[in-house]
């Protein structure tokens, strides 16, 4: 339960915060909370290796913020974002809810993809863009994961994708800053 | 080392030597070329079918997969020369090796999730292509746009599948309502493939993008994702279970339909070239859905092969109008073949072709998909036709400005790249529409398979 706490609030604290760096330390609490919820039933090979490229992730978007206050001003856009993603939560909750799966991790996965929904739906600049879609795999991770069993070929396929996306997005995070700056 | 993996060693390999020479461009074009030639010829070496297992995955290759690698490999090899000759876009290079290597990746995974998760990467690499000018932010907008949507399709997807192999085997005992689960996929793909009207990232990035990342979006990476759309369904869990779900075959026809029409009418009104391509290929895609929400041997060939011929016309015409928008003059009014003949003539011939014309490639399949949705559904027929009626004004609306002004002899570009490129594209398209034995049978055969995991019982 709390491990699943700290991903609802560590989530709410990223889309909140202004600057990407602490968006980044947010981004690593959830991916921890996250692999706690499977802790006993998944195993550590793949808990390791989505800790890693979780972390390869936060620290790119760390060092690709450049600076301490360099981020995106949330603005109007976080009340739809949270609008969308408790809706979208209580009503996957009450259509996919299952018996055999943890409760807290069924909370978890739905609410990240709620919120990560959200957070791109709502989403104008690279930041929250990015943001967004990290929350959202990180959500898809965990509905994979109700599956008890080992997912090996899944694991690393969801650790390329993750790097892969954070690539990509610190690449127009950095546009947008040498934006900024030309301004 | 399996044998099926060295394109793919190859080109990621060329991919991040290509990435740290990103600052000398004169090596670029020759690198990315050479390595894009000789995986062409280890996927031709490549005998079929074979099936090989490294770690829990299956890789298996077979007549499509070779079909389908060999005419994205051959178009990218254009687009590259057509970079390096042409257009200098240095971040090119590395995105075209990679989306190469993946398409070949994906083309030999036999399992779901792993598939997706490859063409989720293919399709977010041209991101980084698409920003040209970081002084102004169109460019920036529309590749941040491309890639939340993008990013949403991936999770969506990647959830739906996880969830799809939880479900038992036999139909009839699925755990989780099936027709949402099949809904969050149409979707998925919908959004990936940027159907009317789920098209608006597309929209704004094709007026902002560089010519070559567009030839590579829509002439290669959405027929891939089309493509990815049957294969996957084969891989899932789902596939069986589908033929019981009436809804999602109607959500699946009239996404298709409205797709068809609205790409159609949109490309009436196109206000440029790139528009009006990028429109075809929507509407092209729309239809395409048509034929694969039949669930028939005749509606999947035709879909594959209008969105093959499609990749091949569409990257054709794009590089055209890439040529003639550089042959433009400050003082010209719209757009002309006064400079740039030859692209324009390769540009309207590949229009026969788009639009689903005798005697080019994309009449056989044209003719498929119109005569299954009329056996469907008169309505679901009405609308392809109609479809085709509307690209088809749009095509000899584009002509008429193009050829409107004449010709300058004495202003014609001296180095038509794009021209002879496009006309060597345009043969191709020819002789398939003329021998369509030459790329039908191993769709057939995809087919086949297709029903036989459709129907098991």
């Amino acid at each position: 339960m709390i491990a699943a706490g700290v991903v609802v609030f560590a989530s709410l604290f990223v889309l909140a915060t202004r600057q990407l760096r602490l968006a980044a330390l947010g981004l690593v609490a959830v991916f921890v909370a996250s692999n706690a919820l499977v802790l006993g039933e998944t195993p550590r090979a793949e808990i390791t290796l989505s800790g890693a490229a979780a972390l390869a992730a936060a620290a790119t978007l760390f060092l690709a913020a450049g600076e301490a206050s360099f981020g995106e001003e949330p603005g109007w856009r976080v009340w739809p974002a949270i609008a969308i993603s408790a809706v979208a939560t209580t009503l996957a909750y009450r259509v996919y809810l299952s018996p055999d799966v943890d409760p807290y991790l069924q909370l978890s996965a739905f609410w990240l993809l709620a919120i990560g929904l959200g957070i791109l739906i709502a989403a104008r600049g690279p930041v929250r863009t990015v943001i967004g879609s990290l929350l959202m795999l990180t959500g898809t991770l965990d509905v994979v994961r109700f599956e008890s069993g080992p997912h090996l070929a899944t694991s690393i396929a969801f650790a390329w994708v993750e790097v892969v996306l954070t690539l990509v997005g610190a690449f127009l995070i950095t546009q947008q800053r040498a934006f900024e700056e030309q301004q | 080392m399996t044998e099926t993996l060295y394109p793919v060693v190859v080109l990621f390999a060329a991919a991040i030597v290509a990435l740290a020479l990103r600052d000398r461009p004169r090596f670029l074009p020759a690198l990315s070329v050479i390595a894009l030639v000789v995986a062409f010829g280890l996927v031709v070496s490549l005998g079929v079918p074979q099936e090989e297992r490294v770690a829990d995955v299956t890789l298996r290759w077979t007549g499509i997969s070779r079909l389908v690698d060999e005419a994205l490999l051959a178009l990218l090899i254009l687009v590259a020369l057509y970079v390096g000759l042409v257009e200098p876009l240095p971040e090119f290079h590395p995105v075209a090796l990679f989306v190469a290597g993946a398409t070949h990746l994906l083309l030999v995974m036999s399992q779901a999730l792993p598939l997706f998760v490859v063409l989720v990467g293919a399709l977010v690499a041209p991101v980084v292509a698409f920003v040209i000018r970081p002084r102004e932010t169109r460019s920036l907008e529309a590749a941040v746009r491309y890639f939340g949507a993008v990013s949403i399709g991936a999770s969506l997807g990647i959830a739906a599948l996880g969830l799809a192999g939880q479900q038992p085997a036999a139909p009839g005992e699925e755990r989780l309502p099936l027709t949402l689960l099949l809904v969050v996929l149409i979707a998925t793909f919908a959004l990936l493939l940027g159907a009317v009207p789920f098209h608006v990232h597309l929209a704004s990035l094709t007026s902002d993008a560089p010519i070559s990342a567009l030839a590579l979006l829509f002439g290669v990476l959405l027929p891939l994702t089309f493509i990815a759309f049957p294969m996957l369904l084969i891989q899932s869990r789902v596939l069986p279970a589908v033929a019981s779900v009436e809804k999602a075959q109607l959500a699946l026809s009239a996404l298709g339909s409205v797709s068809a029409l609205g790409g159609a009418l949109l490309a009436v009104g196109a206000p440029d070239l790139r528009r009006l391509v990028a429109y075809t290929v929507v509407s092209n895609v729309g239809a395409a859905l048509v034929g694969l929400a039949t669930f028939s041997a005749a509606g999947l060939v035709g879909a594959i092969g209008t969105m093959l011929v499609t990749g091949a016309a569409a990257t054709q015409q794009l590089l055209s109008a890439g040529a003639l928008e550089r042959a433009r003059l400050p003082q010209d009014q719209g757009w002309s073949a006064r400079r740039a003949p030859l692209a324009a003539v390769a540009f309207m011939l590949s229009s026969l072709a788009l639009i689903g014309l005798p005697p080019m490639g994309g009449f056989p399949p044209r003719f498929l998909l119109q005569e299954i949705s009329f056996a469907v559904a008169a309505p679901l027929g009405a609308a392809l036709l109609l479809a085709s009626v509307g690209l088809l004004v749009a095509h000899l609306r584009a002509g008429l400005g193009l050829f409107g002004q004449g010709v300058a002899r004495n202003e014609i570009e001296r180095r038509p790249v794009v021209g002879a490129t496009g006309l060597a594209i345009v043969g191709a398209l020819l002789f398939v529409g003329l021998y369509p034995n030459a790329y039908l049978p191993p769709i057939v055969d995809f087919a086949r398979q297709f029903l036989l995991a459709l129907r098991p019982f």
